[in-house]
């Protein structure tokens, strides 16, 4: 058994190809040692080939160095050379877990899907909840809206935070809620107010979503919706309970994946652990900081 | 009432062209083929679950009785939902059947006559089934037994009596007092003055006893079949289960229960092989909520696909067709259709009913005797009453952790994907609880 371990490589390649883009991340005993991200093709298997060989390259190791594959996301079957593939909630919980243990719920905001995981002992999944044929709040809904308002998707959060007064938002349907935006911007609302208007219905949605879990304890958000900083905000002010947002929310799911690598039974979950992985404080950071971390 | 025509369609006459007719025939036809041949592909299927499969098969075997004893003058009755007493039908000299469709495609016509209107797919695709004949078998029926149960069902039954003569039955919704099993009652009987009057036939007490035992022997077959489905290794996978069951309710039940019986001693030589329907180390999924009909197996094929197995279900269209004999007290007609009535109206656990916490309590029961790992509450969209429940079933459920996943579901196959990834989700999540909360083992049921 030990020599089998012995003959893979030291080094785990989490997988996560997502409705919009694919991330990859490289752990070496519960480190992350190099991650890379691209848009999602339409040969993800082609892609995360490519995206390995270029974090290999980067990081001078050889494919041998690998030991797992793990993928997941919504194409985690179309990676062939994957070990194992998962499903993103499992993915997510896991990859959060890891992060911060006392959580008791995930909250995975990404491109096509909103899912809600409640935690049980030991980091396994009790319950989850997901957005039923829906689109609304998910990061292609705040495309839409961003190319509306003619605004590019990595500024909307901070534009939104210079709101003074939000727009009321009502429609959730991408269709209506953009045609609800185009009738804003006709009467002469700033940008910044619809998009702080689009953050907080969002928010609601969000927040509406993790009520129906019933159940009161920590937050933490993740996916790449959570590098929003307006839906952040917005979710804070109406979430009323203690929330963490980790530094790279997107990578969770491919963090994740890396960590259930078949040798991983047991990840190491220590604050040392937790540091390295996702840089320091991670989950004592205030929403200033975050801010400032990003916007700078 | 019926003089007065049509009320929904008072424009029928050439609405629909042939060539909708033709492409909703043809693509149910399909769809029934493409479901029962993914059904022939399980792994270690029963032989003589070949019967069934005919039975139910578009345009089949029984179809064709159905057809000769029709054009002999024999009648036919549609029924609508599970509170209709089969046996009375069968004893008027009549011949039942369910109507409630599981096809795809007649949704379509029905949407074109109501508009999208958030109604159940059950509802509108049985309605389409009608408005278009999508189903040579639907013509062939004679009259229509609807009990007034959810919304949908009730206005379904109205909007059928444009095309056929329908027997509207008030059943009671409030479960307690003494004035909702004195209705019901009354509303049996007043199905049986209607059955009469239909056939020609008086129903004779004798004919009846004989009706009652002979369904009262297919409930002891089905629970022979639940107690096998009850041991660790299940010979039978739950979509078997439900195509069995569901078959019951278009066959003559004298040969089904010959049939039955056959099977059941396949499955008992399986059993002593050690023969098992699912996947090694599958989870055990209860499946629970809106009524899946056949050919609609979406949702129990994708978990059985998906490294779960069917233990065991609560729905409509399986096991609760089955769950309940008539027991009769007494030798006078009274008692008999008192019996009938008691038997078709308090266990069932039909989410129109208020009180209906039999229902929770029930389904801790089958947990606890099946070893259930998780249950797959599913509910057809726009179905409220099964919706509704759901919160109060995950809440009771928590209390003896055990999880619950609910998925809505379509008359289309658009979600499947999404519905893959949930299920698959479940049963990780499953698997990896069992290291940390160990299920009691399973007494071998014999």
């Amino acid at each position: 058994m030990k020599d089998m371990v012995t003959a893979r490589g030291p080094y785990d390649l989490g997988v996560d190809v997502g409705a919009i883009s694919t991330k990859v991340i490289l752990l070496k005993d519960g480190k992350v040692v190099g991650n890379t991200i691209a848009l999602t093709s339409m040969e993800p298997g082609k892609l995360v080939r490519e995206l390995m060989r270029d974090l290999l390259d980067e990081k001078g190791l050889e494919r041998e160095d690998i030991g797992y594959i793990v993928a997941t996301g919504q194409g985690r079957r179309s990676v062939d050379m994957a070990d194992l593939a998962r499903t993103e909630i499992t993915a997510f919980a896991k990859g959060a877990f890891f992060l911060a243990p006392d959580v008791e719920i995930v909250v995975d905001i990404g491109g096509h899907g909103i899912r809600v995981m409640r935690m049980g002992e030991m980091g396994i999944i009790s319950d989850f909840r997901t957005n039923d044929k829906c689109s609304s709040g998910t990061g292609c809904f705040m495309d839409t809206m961003a190319m509306a308002l003619e605004v590019g998707i990595e500024d909307i959060g901070e534009r939104s935070l210079r709101s003074m007064v939000a727009e009321h938002v009502n429609a959730t349907c991408t269709v209506f809620a953009e045609s609800e935006v185009v009738s804003l911007v006709a009467k002469g609302k700033t940008t910044e107010d619809i998009l702080a208007g689009l953050h907080q219905m969002v928010a609601r949605k969000i927040v509406a979503l993790v009520n129906t879990t019933r159940s009161k304890g920590k937050v933490l958000v993740c996916g790449g919706v959570a590098r929003n900083t307006g839906i952040v905000g917005e979710l804070e002010k109406t979430i009323n309970r203690e929330m963490i947002v980790p530094e790279d929310p997107h990578l969770v799911g491919a963090l994740g994946a890396a960590l259930m690598a078949p040798r991983r039974k047991d990840p190491p979950v220590s604050d040392t652990g937790r540091r390295a992985a996702m840089g320091p404080d991670v989950g004592k950071m205030t929403f200033l900081d975050r801010l400032l971390r990003w916007s700078g | 009432m019926e003089n007065e025509g049509p009320r929904y369609l008072k424009d029928r006459k050439g609405y629909f062209p042939k060539d909708q007719r033709q492409r909703t025939r043809k693509r149910s036809r399909e769809m029934e083929a493409s479901v029962s041949s993914d059904l022939k592909k399980q792994r270690n299927r029963p032989g003589k679950m070949a019967y069934f499969d005919e039975v139910l098969k578009y345009g089949g075997m029984r179809f064709e009785e159905l057809r000769e004893f029709h054009k002999k003058g024999g009648k036919i009755v549609g029924t609508l939902c599970v509170m209709v007493p089969l046996e009375l039908v069968n004893a008027a000299g009549a011949r039942s059947v369910r109507m409630c469709s599981g096809y795809y495609e007649p949704v379509h016509p029905a949407n074109e006559l109501l508009g999208d209107a958030g109604l159940c797919p059950m509802v509108k695709s049985t309605l389409g089934r009608k408005m278009v004949s999508s189903d040579p078998l639907i013509d062939l029926i004679d009259l229509v037994a609807g009990p007034a149960t959810c919304d949908g069902k009730m206005k379904l039954a109205e909007i059928l009596e444009d095309w056929v003569p329908v027997v509207m039955m008030n059943i009671p919704r409030v479960k307690v007092g003494e004035t909702s099993s004195d209705l019901w009652v009354k509303e049996i009987v007043h199905l049986k003055d209607r059955l009469e009057e239909l056939t020609g036939h008086p129903v004779r007490k004798k004919a009846l006893k004989e009706e009652l035992s002979q369904w009262n022997e297919a409930n002891q077959y089905w629970s022979e079949i639940q107690k096998l489905r009850r041991s660790e290794r299940p010979p039978i996978s739950g979509r078997d289960a439900m195509l069995v069951v569901q078959a019951s309710q278009f066959d003559d039940i004298r040969r089904w229960n010959r049939k039955v019986k056959e099977l059941i001693e396949e499955l008992q030589r399986m059993r002593t092989k050690g023969i098992f329907a699912g996947e090694e180390g599958a989870a055990r999924i209860l499946l629970a909520g809106s009524p899946m009909i056949y050919p609609n197996f979406k949702i129990p094929s994708i978990i059985e696909g998906s490294g779960g197995t069917i233990v065991t279900d609560e729905l409509c269209s399986g096991y609760r067709l089955m769950s309940d004999p008539v027991l009769v007290d007494g030798l006078s007609k009274k008692e008999i259709y008192q019996a009938i009535a008691e038997r078709y109206f308090f266990p069932c656990s039909c989410p129109c009913f208020s009180p209906n916490d039999e229902r929770v309590r029930r389904l801790k029961e089958v947990i606890k005797a099946f070893g259930i790992e998780g249950v797959v509450f599913h509910t057809l969209r726009g179905c409220h009453l099964n919706n509704l429940e759901a919160t109060k079933i995950e809440l009771a459920l928590r209390e003896i952790s055990v999880p619950m996943v609910r998925i809505e579901s379509e008359y289309d196959e658009g979600d499947i994907e999404q519905v893959r990834t949930r299920i698959e989700a479940f049963v990780e999540m499953i698997k990896a609880r069992r290291e940390y909360h160990r299920n009691p083992i399973l007494e071998d049921v014999q």
